[in-house]
């Protein structure tokens, strides 16, 4: 991968803004949106893992051109 | 929370205001307010229409053409004016033309007319949920609306609820910057990115600014992250709309709930039991 920090960086900010502000969508309170914050972080980074690991895993094998 | 009997089908309200602006609000019986949305809404795209010489469609690469293609723009919240706009001009005559100086003008009128629509839905919905005996509550979520749009986050501003219109604000107005950074300017041209333009204008305010600082000038080499500021462009519009609903709703508990605790109670009249109260009275347990 080319500029990987870059690309990490930049996973982060889009991740911070699409949970912040779906939580936002789903929470009414400001307090109880803080305490789920880091709960939906770890759901959201975990499930782009999952998905990452299912793309390299299909890229190598089934979608493979060699 | 239950609210009062709403005087119309709130979804019957919305649908025929996104079919024909302010056909939502005849139905509701209120033809003046009816008369000056369709004026505005359809005004605008008119407007629109003149300026850009009906050639938004035209800005779709080829292979993108079809007769739904249109549905995934802004234009598509005014159904009537996106099937005139098709009717009338379509994908052009298929002989390549220059584009008229007042093209990135006009596109922006037709797009803000469909957002001019959402925002009438917004209150035709809302008053058709008012209660049948009170005043009409749709103004104030539609206004709200619109100034989220205007202004990412300050619709919630307007709420009250200011820390978190701050921080919509920040946000979604630093997706914008970073995108238009990312692409170096390239996602804020309508004629190069059809679709994730469309996202990126639900951002509202920000991007017009970007755009019209940036004028739409040339790209003239490779750009290393253009996919990733499209992407953060759209993304950062697509987040909004979940800001605006956010405070559409919540504007919309808070009018019906009030609704609810300012409509007189019924006085009841029952039979006294030996625990006090009346068997009327404890009738809705």
């Amino acid at each position: 991968m080319k500029d990987p920090v870059v690309h990490v960086a930049l996973f982060v900010a889009i991740t911070a803004a699409i949970v912040i502000l779906s939580g936002m969508y789903s929470e009414q309170e400001d307090a109880a949106l803080a305490r789920q914050l880091p709960r939906r972080f770890l759901m959201f980074a975990g499930g782009v893992a999952l998905l990452t690991i299912a793309m390299v895993v299909a890229e190598a094998t089934l979608a493979s051109s060699n | 929370m239950s609210y009062a009997e709403p005087r119309a089908n709130p979804n019957v309200a919305t649908a025929l205001t996104w079919l024909i602006p302010g056909a939502g609000h005849l139905y509701l019986g209120q033809p003046v307010v009816a008369l000056v949305g369709f004026l505005v809404v359809m005004g605008l795209y008119a407007l629109g229409l003149q300026l850009s010489e009906g050639m938004l469609f035209e800005l779709l690469q080829v292979d993108l053409r079809s007769p739904l293609a249109g549905l995934l723009a802004p234009e598509a919240a005014n159904i009537l004016g996106s099937v005139w706009h098709m009717k009338a001009h379509g994908y052009g005559t298929g002989l390549p033309r220059p584009f008229p100086d007042t093209l990135h003008a006009g596109v922006w009128c037709t797009s803000v007319s469909g957002l001019l629509n959402a925002c009438l839905m917004v209150k035709a919905n809302m008053d058709a949920r008012s209660p049948a005996q009170g005043a009409l509550l749709g103004s104030r979520p539609a206004l709200l609306v619109l100034a989220g749009w205007v202004v990412p986050g300050l619709g919630h501003w307007l709420q009250g609820r200011r820390r978190r219109g701050a921080l919509v604000f920040l946000l979604i107005t630093g997706m914008v910057v970073l995108a238009s950074g990312l692409a170096q300017g390239a996602n804020l041209d309508r004629e190069r990115h059809f679709y994730y333009w469309a996202g990126q204008f639900l951002a509202g305010g920000p991007a017009f600014v970007l755009e019209w600082l940036h004028g739409h000038a040339l790209v003239r080499g490779h750009i290393p992250y253009n996919d990733a500021g499209l992407c953060f462009g759209a993304v950062a519009g697509l987040l909004n709309v979940l800001a605006l609903l956010d405070v559409q709703g919540a504007e919309s508990d808070r009018l019906l709930g009030a609704s609810v605790e300012a409509a007189p109670k019924p006085k009841v009249h029952g039979a006294p039991t030996i625990i006090g109260g009346s068997h009327a009275a404890g009738g809705g347990q």
